[in-house]
């Protein structure tokens, strides 16, 4: 018996020793194998020619014999994550070969982050959203992503021989951001950048909700500072918050101004220099600045967290919070029943009539992982197109709380209805103001350390001199001396 | 007399094959005792950390092909006033953090195990209560003690008719750092608390007995008496409080992210933004801090063995 036992003990210890090892060492060569169990195979074999073309969908071409199961990564944040679950199942019951593996998480940067390190493609997701911190630009370089590019011009599943490019709103395809000239995380929604407000504070108080020139807008500021409130608010402790309001897209309206629009958004876009130091930016900071010294923003900004920052405004003790139109679905909890958003963004020109610079993101897209199987490959970016469908932008508009991004989203009065209050806001300012829109996204990318340094200078700074404690000038000074540092270490 | 030799050398056989046998598995029981240690060790400390040496040379993201760039990340790192500004923060928590908490703990440890209180458990489970908390828990709480609107502190000043309702004690570069404190210490101080409970509980009681009739009071009895006698674990005790608030970035990253205006960023927060950036993913700058900081590290631990001699009382 005791022998036994011992034999026993001593080959159950040799498992999970030699266990353990084969799951330490199996790494690499999991990763010489076929890529994936389910699709891998299938993407290998290919299809009889002969009843090939019965055997696709007439609307892709994709073959409906063989299974395929996409692995996702999902960013679970103020978006919600209904809207996903909808347009999963109405693809699963169109195309019942395709099915998926999601995880959802708030932070699935992180567990995506994890899966790169590895190093193990199979494991991977074969498209995930909620990007990859730092930055997907090295990820390209090394051709690590697939290109989503070719999705603009894929036909609409419900526009009736229409592209994706020809049903978008206007300004989405050109304000979509890229990575070496081609998009990465092709967009399923959009979000306006600028001030968000309690539309019945504004009402009570017969404020400004549409100031149409800087000196309008400063008039406004003095009007809410009277009445006991601080004008805007953000997030201080992640102070680039400050940039929904007064970001890049406010240089480029002072450039249009003063007449050097095309060169300062060339520079712009390029990093050519001066950069932190343009004097349109300059004049941007000088503004922010002055409104610190007249106490236009709150002096504790730089501990104030997100709920912290968007709870002064719903309490009343801020009138107007820096943010996106994202703010409505994320505070949805604590707002009041009937509390209604308004959108304005912060006009920087003195002529009524000049344009107003927004910062307008298409986002919330999908990242496709290269290294997955070409049929995987295209199955994800057939599911990004079914997220185009009307169906499913309205139900990204509705639950989700974004902008559509399907010009045709307002030909029905009653789907239009349906959005929440700050998008319907944001879309009615866009129809009563001369609109411009833009990323704020470079073409180009800096990889230098000397670069996030520049950035450091400038986001350490930026609850100083929004509270008037810190001129700008050399803060800026500094942030430009990184900058050609980084911009020449790029060139060597 | 053949069957004596036969039974004795049958025995011998016997007993060396018991004493083989013990020699295998004594063998075979340390393999089993040490290599998942020392190979989870290998593979999940030394390696990486070694591995990072060689990072530090490179200029690499993670992800792209390395450039071998030899101590270049080390010439910038000296002149980055940023890694200076930070450690100088690290220096100011490594001085004040182990200091505090030592001293509370060891007050209320005296107190809770020679006084007799009713409620010395519950005590030793409220003091103890913070470390049970996640970091991010402890943070917020923290966060919501020095709101400037509603936190706690605020509204306890007032109380004494300090009026400091809208003052951010985070958001103001003259108190954030000294508020970052607090936290630090009230998260610390449980768990040194119980451990020096247990060490003082095991000095015989006619030590302090003897001294109460020579007339010794509290303060004598705990410094000449109780200190002296569990310094080897006051000792440990530092360097384990010294490393930990040199490397911690997790409670400065959720109350602060190093603001306002970096007055909070200490290095091991900035070595995170390097290697996981906004903008920019460096592996290889952000090794070559990693590898500053070890530096400082056994720096600070050759510091505290010389501030704390290894000495120990037989009682």
């Amino acid at each position: 018996m005791k022998s036994v036992l011992k034999a026993t003990s001593v080959s159950l210890a040799s498992i999970v020793v030699l266990t353990s090892l084969a799951a330490c060492g199996g790494n690499s060569s999991n990763n010489t194998a076929s890529p994936s169990a389910t699709a891998g195979a299938s993407a290998g074999a290919s299809a009889g020619a002969s009843d090939a073309a019965a055997q696709v969908y007439p609307e892709n071409g994709l073959p409906k014999d063989e299974k395929v199961k996409l692995k996702v990564g999902f960013f679970e944040g103020g978006m919600g994550r209904e809207w996903f679950d909808t347009a999963l199942a109405s693809f699963k019951e169109k195309f019942p070969n395709v099915s998926f593996d999601v995880t959802y998480s708030p932070t699935i940067s992180q567990v995506t982050q994890t899966k790169i390190a590895a190093n193990d493609d199979k494991d991977m997701f074969d498209l995930f959203s909620g990007s990859i911190p730092g930055g997907i630009a090295s990820y390209v370089e090394a051709g690590k992503l697939e290109s989503e590019e070719d999705l603009w011009d894929h036909k609409a599943y419900d526009g009736s021989g229409k592209t994706l490019k020809e049903v978008s709103f206007e300004g989405s395809f050109d304000s979509s951001p890229r990575t070496k000239g081609n998009t990465y995380a092709f967009p399923i929604s959009a979000s306006g950048s600028g001030l968000m407000y309690n539309k019945a504070l504004f009402e009570k108080n017969g404020w400004n909700e549409n100031p149409k020139t800087w000196s309008e807008f400063m008039k406004l500021c003095e009007d809410i500072k009277a009445a006991g409130l601080y004008p805007i608010t953000f997030p201080g402790v992640y102070p680039d918050y400050i940039t929904n309001a007064f970001g890049q897209p406010k240089v480029y309206e002072l450039a249009e101004e003063s007449g050097t629009l095309d060169k300062v958004f060339e520079d712009y876009h390029k990093f050519n220099l001066p950069y932190f130091l343009a004097p349109e930016n300059l004049e941007r900071w000088n503004r922010i600045y002055d409104m610190g010294k007249k106490g236009y923003f709150p002096s504790g900004l730089a501990a104030l967290n997100h709920t912290q920052s968007q709870m002064q405004v719903v309490q009343g003790k801020a009138a107007m919070v820096a943010t996106g139109t994202w703010v409505e679905n994320e505070m949805k909890q604590s707002t009041p029943e009937g509390f209604k958003w308004g959108y304005m963004t912060v006009p920087m020109a003195e002529k009524p009539d000049n344009t107003k610079w927004i910062t307008f993101t298409p986002g919330s897209g999908f990242l496709i992982w290269a290294a997955k199987p070409d049929l995987n490959k295209k199955w994800s970016k057939e599911f990004i197109a079914w997220l185009w469908n009307l169906d499913n932008q309205l139900q990204i508009a509705e639950k989700g709380g974004m902008i559509p991004l399907r010009a045709d989203f307002a030909d029905d009065a009653s789907r239009l209805a349906k959005l929440q209050s700050l998008p319907s806001a944001f879309l009615a300012y866009m129809k009563d103001n001369k609109v411009k829109m833009d990323s704020g996204a470079a073409d180009v990318t800096l990889t230098d350390p000397a670069f996030e340094q520049a950035n450091k200078v400038m986001s350490e700074s930026i609850t100083q001199i929004a509270t008037g404690k810190q001129d700008p000038q050399p803060k800026l000074q500094e942030a430009e001396n990184y900058l050609k540092k980084a911009i020449e270490a790029q060139g060597k | 007399m053949t069957t004596l030799r036969s039974d004795r050398d049958r025995n011998g056989q016997k007993r060396s094959s018991v004493l083989q046998k013990a020699n295998v598995q004594k063998w075979i029981f340390l393999a089993f005792a040490v290599v998942p240690t020392f190979g989870g060790y290998l593979l999940f400390a030394l390696y990486p950390n070694v591995l990072s040496i060689y990072y530090s040379l490179l200029d690499w993201n993670g992800i792209t092909k390395p450039k071998f760039i030899y101590f270049e990340n080390y010439v910038r790192l000296f002149k980055d006033h940023y890694v200076w500004r930070a450690l100088g923060h690290n220096l100011f928590y490594m001085a004040t953090v182990p200091i505090c908490v030592i001293l509370i703990s060891l007050v209320l440890s005296y107190l809770l195990t020679n006084k007799g209180y009713k409620g010395t458990p519950v005590f030793k489970v409220l003091f103890f209560f913070p470390n049970v908390l996640s970091t991010v828990v402890v943070s917020l709480l923290w966060a919501f003690i020095y709101d400037g609107s509603f936190g706690l502190l605020n509204a306890f000043l007032k109380l004494f008719g300090i009026d400091m309702d809208g003052f951010y004690w985070l958001g103001d570069t003259r108190t954030a750092l000294y508020a970052v404190l607090p936290p630090y210490v009230w998260a610390g101080v449980g768990l040194y608390i119980v451990i020096f409970m247990n060490a003082m509980t095991t000095i015989p009681k006619s030590l302090y007995e003897s001294a109460i009739l020579e007339g010794a009071g509290h303060m004598t009895r705990l410094f000449r008496i109780t200190i002296p006698l569990i310094t080897p674990l006051i000792r440990v005790s530092a360097i384990f409080l010294v490393l930990g608030t040199l490397k911690s970035l997790d409670l400065v990253l959720i109350l602060t992210r190093g603001g306002p205006a970096g007055s909070t960023d200490v290095i091991g927060l900035y070595m995170f933004n390097m290697a996981f950036g906004e903008q920019v993913q460096n592996y290889g700058y952000a090794s070559a801090i990693g590898m500053f900081l070890f530096v400082i590290l056994v720096g600070a631990k050759l510091i505290v063995d010389k501030l704390l001699p290894d000495r120990g009382y037989e009682y």
